[in-house]
């Protein structure tokens, strides 16, 4: 009994945090289902899955859905290969700090400050790609210049940690560069890779404020996002609806993660035969 | 072939730095150049009229400053608190269940805050029925989700696992048991993490809109970043100026700390 | 070892003081009573009206041992109404009534299920005016058909017949077109309204069927081009000196000096004109210079259309209310004869106060509104006016206006703002300019009607 107590010594320590996180996100998470399943937030009456249906159905869900799914394919990669790519550049050259710290510093500027330019750059009339199709590469372009910096430090940290040798009896070997990186860089890189992966999935759904920022709650429905319409739902009172599609979309982020770490696990496997 | 990469790379930080660098020569622009349809990028002439005008007409604006001063900082602290100690027991005193409990963590963190927007509405309302304390258009609808975020937890615990394990197997053999442990020899290595997540979380939350979108009313009690945005459509003429001093605190945490966050995130292999 | 013991301490301490001083706690035991307490929910704005309404609130306080709490909340526009609502709607123990101040669209709570159906529930409603009882979720406790005057002098000059109460559009066109023939107006936000409202009223702007919105269309632009020439016909005043701002000013800030100065001279002005929108309710046209007015003007009602013009005031009862069953016997108290009675007691100055000429809604209390207007020693004219739309509304010819859809109401709100754009600017939008204004319209609304 005593020994049973004393394998739950640690939780003491996490109990201050799990409190909040149980009382605040777990708790009331499981509590909403009862919501998804009401009539409306406000009369409880049992609809089964009419509003999940109601939901899926809606156009306005769907192209969300889309602009989002279409976003985070052409993002996600882009900016990994961008960061990789800068990281490697300053690592091999020494680039001095200075240069460093320009790609650096978008992180730290807030949405609302640099709304001002997005909004200037790309909506003035005449060239005005934030009204036009072309609007979720403006996007994109922010969400770049934000959080490419965020990821050029976690490569370049991962960078640091490079065993030398191992590229040293490589360059012996004869290997020229790009084989070096192919055979040796990335696979070394791969779990920096999967950091980069996790931290660039959060921050690209915060990409969402810069569009409020720029253009409301109804924007170019180009850049509709997910969030625009869980916002929207939230604002009109629709909670039923919005905890439908709230339940949806993070069982679709679960899919992706799982779906991430499987693949991840084989590629670790298939470096470890190698 | 490295100098071509050489200065490739040097034109792409300054593209990186041409928002800001647009946004600080707007600033130092007269009020009429601001204002026209024509996008500049160079100050006709260089004063601080915007500044001045913010100082003296808008001293509201400060106000609004002093609350996302407030929000910002009570929400560092609660993480950081509550980010080492969980962190402590998540990477050194693994206890049954702890793995998945820390993949709840984590996976809360992949979500956008919309999807956690109800759960965190119900629980304010479970508070307000059954406490009588008020949390809706308070700034506490803020910051308490902001403590309780995962993200401390996340940043720490992977500091803290890279840190080897003989070191406090050799505490234990002095007979220190975990608390002395965690305040006489881990928190004294913690520094560039903590650094790492005051710096992140501050940019984080200086940064707040959602939230305050959702469960703010009252307009006195909004962060800056939304009333900047008021700004814009409404004065146009003074925003810039605004933006600027917005931005110069979290360039400020930024540019002290930056030499950590290499360190503070080498997040050690995570298998 | 100690050190780091207490500086945990203090910044344990630290964080509990903040976090003391961060939340104020509602300290309800210093006033806590037995008494149970419902709540009302408005908007600051509307206090004037709501208290015509709950002028008797104390007598139910006192009958049935209950506090009738108000918590009025400070918006600046519709937006900020709509993030109060949702905060305030949503607790478990939110405000138990919710005021809909006159002409205020309730249609919202009908769509979230934030009402809760009346019917049945409250004795008093069958006292209610036949026609009002169609409306099974929103009480409407004070009612307001608007009137109109015509000039007789202007009348006889332009050699026109006078209208009858069954007057319609086209009379009124007519009339509109011969006087502003004879007199230019002044432009104002109330002459522009008209135009607008005038033109956009015939264009349909949300297809039902497809859900889809109908904004970047031909018969908008057309329409656009018509305001505009209208504005510039010769027939309406412009100030010489007024640019594109002052313009926009005028029309769209209601705190402009622009707009200080139109209000004024529309004052002015309104003596003088043929057809004059009066604040009177034509369901209780009293006034203490009725006869006056009889004597240069003809009274009418003014004419029914599709989106109806009765104007209602009333509450919606709240799902997640506290106290909801002593909120319906508050709602039946307020129907009873008495409290009814004192809405039609009510009277104040003409012009403003436009809640002191509400009627009440129900049924048998037209002895006491005769007794009122012989009081007040009413012209005939007006008599006829109150009977005479009385009997309409009992027939069913009017129908509560209060509720175009909310994105209705949206576009029409965004289009006005668009035209006067187009009206007033100086370098006039390229069509390709026009298109791209209207299809941003157009995409966003066939977001809306799709969430």
């Amino acid at each position: 009994m005593f020994n049973k107590l004393k394998k739950y010594k640690g939780f003491k320590f996490v109990l201050p945090s799990f409190i909040g996180f149980l009382l605040l996100y777990i708790v009331p998470f499981f509590g909403g289902f009862k919501v998804s399943f009401s009539k409306t937030a406000f009369n409880k009456g049992f609809v089964g899955f009419t509003n999940y249906l109601y939901v899926l159905d809606s156009s306005a869900f769907q192209l969300a859905a889309k602009n989002t799914a279409l976003f985070m394919i052409i993002a996600f990669p882009l900016i990994i290969v961008l960061s990789f790519f800068l990281a490697l550049c300053i690592y091999e050259l020494n680039i001095s700090k200075v240069i460093k710290l320009f790609i650096v510093i978008p992180i730290a500027i807030p949405s609302a400050a640099v709304a001002g330019f997005f909004k200037r750059a790309f909506g003035v009339t005449g060239w005005n790609l934030l009204d036009s199709e072309y609007a979720l590469f403006v996007v994109i372009l922010i969400f770049l210049w934000k959080n490419t910096g965020y990821n050029l430090i976690i490569y370049l940290a991962g960078m640091s940690q490079i065993n030398k040798s191992a590229i040293e009896a490589a360059s012996i070997d004869g290997a020229n560069y790009l084989e070096k990186l192919r055979y040796i860089i990335i696979p070394l890189l791969t779990p920096t890779t999967v950091i980069v992966g996790i931290i660039t999935i959060i921050n690209s759904f915060k990409v969402f404020k810069d569009i409020l920022m720029i253009q409301g709650r109804y924007p170019n429905p180009k850049i509709y996002m997910l969030q625009h319409y869980l916002t929207n739902k939230y604002l009109s009172l629709k909670y039923h609806h919005l905890t439908a599609a709230a339940y949806i979309f993070t069982l679709v982020i679960l899919a992706i993660v799982f779906l991430f770490l499987l693949m991840d696990r084989k590629y670790a496997k298939k470096v470890g035969e190698k | 072939m490295k100098r071509i990469v050489y200065i490739f790379v040097v034109l792409i930080s300054l593209m990186f730095l041409f928002p800001i660098a647009f946004t600080v020569a707007n600033s130092l622009m007269p009020y009429g150049q601001v204002i026209s349809n024509k996008v500049n990028f160079i100050p006709n002439q260089v004063n601080l009229q915007q500044y001045y005008s913010i100082v003296i007409n808008k001293t509201e604006y400060f106000k609004f400053f002093l609350n996302s001063v407030k929000i910002t900082s009570l929400i560092i602290f609660g993480q950081i608190f509550l980010g080492i100690l969980a962190a402590f027991a998540f990477a050194k005193m693994k206890f049954p269940g702890s793995d998945i409990l820390f993949m709840g963590y984590v996976f809360l963190l992949l979500l956008p805050y919309q999807v956690v927007l109800v759960p965190n509405f119900l629980f304010f309302d479970k508070v307000e029925t059954l406490l009588n304390i008020k949390i809706f258009d308070t700034h506490l609808a803020l910051i308490l989700p902001g403590m309780f975020y995962s993200f401390g937890v996340f940043i720490l615990r992977q500091f803290i696992r890279g840190i080897p394990d003989e070191l406090i197997e050799a505490a234990k053999i002095d007979g220190a048991g975990y608390a002395t442990i965690l305040i006489r020899i881990i928190l004294p290595m913690l520094k560039p993490a903590i650094f790492t997540l005051v710096i992140l979380t501050f940019i984080d939350n200086w940064n707040l809109i959602d939230q305050a979108v959702a469960f703010i009313e009252t307009p006195e009690k909004m962060p800056l970043s939304v009333f900047l945005n008021d700004i814009y459509d409404g004065d146009k003429g003074v925003f810039f100026a605004g933006a600027v001093l917005y931005i110069i605190p979290a360039i400020l945490i930024f540019t002290k700390g930056e030499k950590y966050l290499k360190e503070g995130l080498i997040l050690g292999g995570d298998k | 070892m100690k050190k780091s013991i207490l500086s945990i301490l203090l910044l344990i301490l630290i964080l509990i003081l903040i976090f003391i001083t961060s939340c104020n706690i509602v300290t309800n035991s210093k006033y806590k009573e037995d008494k149970e307490e419902i709540s009302i929910f408005f908007t600051d704005t509307d206090e004037g009206q709501l208290n015509t309404f709950i002028s008797q609130k104390v007598l139910f306080e006192q009958k049935y041992n209950v506090k009738v709490k108000l918590e009025s909340v400070e918006v600046k526009n519709s937006e900020e109404y709509n993030e109060a609502l949702t905060l305030m709607m949503n607790k478990t123990k939110g405000p138990t009534l919710i005021f809909i101040s006159l002409g205020g669209n309730y249609q919202r709570f009908l769509d979230t299920d934030v009402a809760v159906k009346l019917t049945g529930k409250i004795p008093n409603r069958k006292n209610l005016i036949d026609t009002l009882k169609t409306d099974e979720y929103f009480l409407p406790l004070g009612i307001y058909y608007p009137a109109l005057t015509i000039d007789r002098e202007i009348l006889k000059k332009i050699d026109a017949k006078p209208p009858t109460f069954d007057w319609t559009r086209d009379d009124y066109k007519k009339l509109r077109e011969a006087s502003l023939e004879r007199e230019s107006k002044q432009l104002n936000i109330w002459s522009y309204n008209e135009i607008y409202n005038m033109i956009f009223k015939e264009i349909d702007l949300i297809n039902e069927k497809k859900k889809s919105a109908e904004i970047n269309t031909r018969e908008v632009k057309k329409a656009l081009e018509e305001i505009k020439k209208e504005v510039y016909s010769g027939r309406y005043i412009l100030p010489p000196d007024y640019g594109y701002e002052n313009f926009i000013n005028m029309l769209l800030d209601n705190n402009s000096d622009e707009y200080k100065q139109a209000r004024k001279i529309y004052l002015n002005e309104s003596k003088e004109k043929l057809i004059n929108t009066t604040l009177v309710n034509a369901l209780k046209p009293t006034s203490n210079n009725s006869i006056a007015i009889a004597r240069d003007k003809i009274i009418l009602p003014d004419i029914p259309n599709d989106n109806g013009k009765l104007l209602a005031s009333g509450f919606i009862l709240n799902r997640n209310g506290k106290n909801k069953e002593l909120g319906l016997k508050f709602l039946n108290y307020l129907l009873n004869k008495e409290s009814q009675k004192a809405i039609l007691r009510t009277q104040g100055s003409f012009v403003h106060q436009r809640n002191k000429y509400l009627y009440p809604s129900i049924k048998g209390v037209e002895d006491e509104m005769k007794e009122i207007e012989k009081a007040n020693y009413t012209h005939q004219d007006f008599i006829d006016l109150r009977e005479y739309t009385l009997s309409n509304l009992k027939k069913g010819r009017y129908k509560i206006g209060n509720n175009i859809s909310k994105q209705q109401a949206s576009i029409l709100r965004d289009l006005k703002e668009i035209s006067i754009d187009y009206v007033f600017r100086k370098k006039s939008f390229t069509e390709e300019e026009l298109t791209h204004i209207l299809k941003r319209k157009e995409d966003k609304y066939n977001i809306w009607l799709n969430e």
